[in-house]
C-alpha cells in the first residue's frame, strides 16, 4: 500500500530533485549522528531524535514517503550504533511519530499537488483555450499527478470514443495506437454506465490483448468518464506500464480533472450553440424581412435555400414542391461553392426511399444518415455526385402538404441531430410566404372580378341606354322631322313649335349620350383603344399629342383601365394644371401596356393622387399595375402607368 | 335614289324610312343582319346604303366591310349611321369602308346626298 501511496506523486519531481532527497535520506542521519557523536555536545546527543524527526518530516514533504522511512530507519539505526541503550522508549515514540508524519505529510504534499494542477487545467478552462490544447494539458497534468505512463483524453463522437488528446511520460507522444483503440473498447463499457472502471492487468484479463500489451510495455488501464449535463461524453484513460500499479485513489482524483473537462465541454457548447442561436437568428431575420415585404415567392425560395446551406453547413439544398400528380419540382436550389445545384423545375415521381417521398407519406421531417439504400432519380443523382446523407422538412401552408426543403452532405452523419428542426423555423417562414403569395393572388383575382362584372354591367346599362332609351328617342326626333315634311309651308305657329319639340329631343339625346359615355365608353367595346383615346383626345379642352405605338385590341379590362386613366389624368389637366399641351403616349413592351400623361403646366399636384385617380389606382392594381405621378411645383405633371396584359 | 337600310331596331328603321320616303327617297329594303345585309345588296343593287353602327352582336363596321369586299367592284356608297354623336365614332369611322358617318337625328335625304355627292332633290321637296 505504501508503495502505490508513493510512486505517484515522487515521480513527478525531477530525478535530480528525486536523487538529492534520497542522497539527504541516506546521509542526512548519519551525519547528524557523526556530528553528536563526535562533538560531545549534550545539545546534540540529547535532541538527536527531535533532529531526525525534523529531517524525516521535510524528506516527507519533499520527497514522499520512501525517503522519509529510509531516513527514519538509519536514524533509529545510528542513534542504537552510536549511543547504547538504556532508551528504547523513546525509540520507539520517535519511530511511530516519524512514521505518522511521514504519512501525513506525504498525504498533504499530494493533495498539494494536486490542488496546484487542478488549478492549472481551471485556469485553462476559465481562459477558454481551445479544445485539443486544453485536453492536452489535462492529459499532462493528469498523468504526472498519479504517476501514470501514459493519458489519453477521448470523446464520444456518435457512439464512438475518438482520441483528441494523449500525454505519454516516456516520449511525450502518442503511441500504440492500435492497442489503444482495443482498450477504448474494453472501457467503452465502463464508460456507457457513466461510472469510471479500471483494468489491472490488462495481460491476464484478455489473454488477446497479451502480446500488444507487452509490446506497448501497458499493463493497467483506468478509465474515467467526462460527463456533460448527466450523460457521458467522454473518457479519460490512464494507463501504466507496470501491473497493478495504478492506486486505489486514481479514478478518484481523476474525478476532479474530469468534472473541470465536463464544464469545459458545457462552456463550450453553450457558446458555440449561442453562437449557433445568433447565426440562426440573423438568417431567419433576413428570410423573415424578405416575406414581411412580400418578396415574390421565388425570391423567399431561394434565399431559404441559401441560408440553410450555410446554417447548416450542407453543400446542396433544394426546396421543393409536391404537385397533385404525384410528382415534385424543385422550385428552388443551392450549392456550396462551385458545386453544382439541382436544376430549378426539375420535376420527378414521387416513388423510391429517398427524403421527398418520406416526407409526402407522413408530412414530417426526414432524415437519411446514409444514402446506401435509397431510390429515386434525384437521390441517386446525389449519391453518384459523392452525397451520403440528408435531412428534410415538410413545408406546411395552412394545414397541407406543400412542398418541402432538403439538404444534404458529402459526409455521414454530418447534419446534426437538430437540422431537422432548423430546417423546420425556414419551412414554417417559406410557408408564410406561400400562403400571403396565395391570398394575395386570390385577392387581386377577387378584385379584378369585382372589377370586370362592374365593368360589365356598365357596359350592359350604356347598352341599354342606347339599344333603348337613345334608339327610341332618335326614332321619335326622326319621325317629328317626318311630320314637319308634312306641315303645310303657311301653317305658321305649328311649324315653329314643331322646330321648337324637335330641338328639345335633341338637346336630350345629346344629354343622354353625354351620360351613356359617363357610364362606359361604347366606342372601347367597339374599336379598342386606339379611337377610344383618340377621340379623348378631340374631346379634350387642352390640346393633346397622341404618341400610340404597338397598340392593338388589348385585353378589355386592361383598355377600360387604361382608358380611364388617360381621361382622369387629362379632366385633372384640364381642370387644375394651367397645361397649353398634354402628351400622351403608350406603347407596349414585354406584355406590359406602358402609359405616360405628361402635361407642361404648373405642377405641384398632389402626389397622393388626391383626386379621382385613388380609385384608379386600385384598377390598376386589381390588375397588377402600377400608376405613379410626379408633380414638382413649376415642371408639370407626368402620370406613368403599366397594366400587364396577361393579368 | 334606291336605299338599303341596315339597321336592326325596328322603331328606328321604321322612323329612318318614314323620314326618307317623306323626303321623295325610295328605301328598297330594310336588313337587319349581316347576311341579310349582303343578299339584299345583291339583289336590289341600291344606290347607296345605310348602316347602324351598332347592329346587336354585330358591327357596322364589319357589315361595311364584308359588303365592299362582297360587291367586288361596284359596291354602292356606304353611311354609317349611329344613335351617337360623330366625335363618339369619328376614328371608328376614318378607317372604314363607308364613304362617311350620319348621326340618325340629324339623318337627311340632304345630308345622304351630300355625302356621296349626288345632286340635291331640291325641286322635289313640299
Amino acid at each position: 500500500m505504501l508503495g502505490t501511496l508513493t510512486s505517484a506523486w515522487v515521480k513527478q519531481r525531477p530525478r535530480a530533485f528525486r536523487a538529492a532527497v534520497w542522497l539527504t535520506a541516506v546521509a542526512g542521519p548519519l551525519l547528524i549522528a557523526l556530528a553528536a557523536f563526535a562533538s560531545h555536545l549534550a545539545l546534540l546527543q540529547g535532541g538527536f531524535l527531535v533532529i531526525a524527526l525534523i529531517l524525516v518530516t521535510a524528506l516527507a514533504v519533499a520527497g514522499g514517503v520512501w525517503p522519509a522511512v529510509t531516513a527514519l530507519l538509519l536514524s533509529i539505526a545510528a542513534r542504537m550504533f552510536f549511543f547504547p541503550p538504556p532508551f528504547m522508549l523513546s525509540l520507539i515514540g520517535f519511530a511511530i511519530a516519524g512514521l505518522a508524519i511521514s504519512l501525513l505529510m506525504a498525504k498533504v504534499g499530494r493533495l498539494a499537488a494536486q490542488q496546484a494542477a487542478l488549478r492549472r487545467v481551471a485556469t485553462l478552462v476559465a481562459h477558454t483555450v481551445p479544445a485539443k490544447e486544453l485536453f492536452a494539458a489535462a492529459a499532462g497534468e493528469a498523468g504526472r499527478l498519479v504517476g501514470a505512463d501514459y493519458v489519453s483524453m477521448s470523446q464520444d463522437e456518435s457512439g464512438d470514443l475518438v482520441t483528441i488528446a494523449a500525454w505519454d511520460r516516456s516520449a511525450e507522444r502518442v503511441r500504440a495506437g492500435g492497442l489503444w483503440s482495443l482498450i477504448r473498447g474494453l472501457v467503452g463499457a465502463f464508460f456507457r454506465t457513466g461510472r469510471p472502471g479500471r483494468i489491472d492487468d490488462i495481460a491476464a484479463a484478455y489473454q488477446s490483448l497479451a502480446e500488444d500489451a507487452r509490446a506497448h510495455r501497458l499493463r493497467a488501464v483506468v478509465a474515467v468518464p467526462i460527463m456533460v449535463a448527466g450523460s457521458s461524453r467522454g473518457a479519460m484513460l490512464i494507463g501504466s506500464t507496470v501491473r497493478w500499479a495504478m492506486p486505489a485513489y486514481t479514478e478518484r482524483r481523476m474525478a476532479g480533472f474530469a468534472d473541470l473537462l465536463g464544464a469545459a465541454i458545457s462552456n463550450a457548447e453553450n457558446r458555440a450553440g449561442l453562437a449557433c442561436l445568433a447565426d440562426e437568428q440573423a438568417a431567419l431575420r433576413r428570410v423573415a424581412t424578405l416575406v414581411a415585404r412580400e418578396a415574390p415567392p421565388e425570391k423567399v425560395f431561394t434565399a431559404v435555400t441559401e441560408e440553410a446551406g450555410h446554417l447548416l453547413q450542407a453543400e446542396i439544398t433544394s426546396m421543393l414542391r409536391y404537385e397533385c400528380d404525384g410528382t415534385s419540382t424543385i422550385v428552388a436550389s443551392w450549392g456550396k461553392g462551385a458545386r453544382a445545384s439541382l436544376p430549378v423545375g426539375d420535376r420527378q415521381p414521387l416513388e423510391g426511399r429517398n427524403l421527398a417521398t418520406m416526407i409526402s407519406e407522413t408530412s414530417r421531417p426526414a432524415r437519411l444518415d446514409h444514402y446506401d439504400d435509397v431510390s429515386g432519380v434525384r437521390v441517386k443523382r446525389l449519391a453518384a455526385a459523392g452525397f451520403r446523407s440528408g435531412v428534410g422538412a415538410p413545408i406546411i401552408v395552412e394545414g397541407r402538404l406543400w412542398g418541402a426543403v432538403l439538404a444534404a452532405t458529402t459526409d455521414a452523419h454530418v447534419l446534426s441531430s437538430r437540422a431537422e428542426s432548423r430546417i423546420g423555423s425556414f419551412t414554417d417562414l417559406v410557408a408564410t410566404a406561400v400562403s400571403n403569395a396565395e391570398n394575395r393572388a386570390e385577392l387581386m383575382a377577387s378584385r379584378a372580378r369585382v372589377l370586370a362584372a362592374a365593368d360589365e354591367a356598365r357596359r350592359q346599362i350604356e347598352r341599354d341606354l342606347h339599344d333603348g332609351a337613345q334608339q327610341r328617342l332618335v326614332s321619335l326626333t326622326l319621325a317629328l322631322r317626318a311630320a314637319q315634311t308634312a306641315i303645310p309651308p303657311d301653317s305658321g305657329q305649328l311649324g315653329e313649335d314643331l322646330a321648337s319639340v324637335a330641338e328639345g329631343l335633341n338637346s336630350v339625346l345629346d344629354d343622354l349620350r353625354e351620360l351613356a359615355r359617363g357610364i362606359h365608353p361604347s366606342i372601347l367595346s367597339a374599336g379598342g383603344l386606339v379611337p377610344a383615346l383618340k377621340t379623348l383626345a378631340r374631346r379634350s379642352i387642352v390640346p393633346v399629342e397622341l404618341d400610340l405605338h404597338r397598340v392593338a385590341r388589348l385585353p378589355e379590362q386592361v383598355e377600360v383601365a387604361a382608358y380611364y386613366v388617360v381621361s382622369e389624368a387629362l379632366a385633372n389637366a384640364a381642370k387644375h394644371s394651367g397645361a397649353s399641351v398634354v402628351q400622351i403616349g403608350a406603347d407596349i413592351e414585354s406584355d406590359v401596356l406602358h402609359l405616360h400623361v405628361v402635361d407642361d403646366g404648373h405642377g405641384g399636384a398632389d402626389p397622393a393622387l388626391g383626386s379621382g385617380l385613388v380609385g384608379l389606382k386600385d384598377r390598376v392594381e386589381a390588375l397588377g399595375g402600377k400608376v405613379a405621378v410626379r408633380s414638382p411645383a413649376g415642371a408639370g405633371t407626368r402620370l406613368d402607368a403599366e397594366l400587364p396584359l396577361a393579368a | 335614289m334606291r336605299i338599303l337600310l341596315v339597321d336592326d331596331t325596328p322603331s328606328c328603321a321604321a322612323a329612318i324610312r318614314l323620314l326618307l320616303e317623306r323626303q321623295g327617297e325610295h328605301v328598297a329594303g330594310v336588313a337587319c343582319r349581316s347576311a341579310e345585309a349582303v343578299e339584299l345588296a345583291a339583289e336590289l343593287r341600291p344606290d347607296v346604303v345605310l348602316i347602324d353602327l351598332m347592329l346587336g352582336d354585330e358591327c357596322g363596321l364589319d357589315v361595311a366591310e364584308l359588303l365592299a369586299r362582297d360587291g367586288s367592284g361596284d359596291t354602292p356608297p356606304m353611311i354609317l349611321i349611329s344613335a351617337h354623336s360623330s366625335t363618339d365614332v369619328e376614328d371608328l369611322i376614318a378607317s372604314s369602308a363607308a364613304a362617311g358617318f350620319l348621326p340618325k337625328q340629324s339623318l337627311s335625304a340632304d345630308a345622304i346626298r351630300e355625302i356621296i355627292g349626288a345632286e340635291p332633290l331640291a325641286g322635289r321637296h313640299q
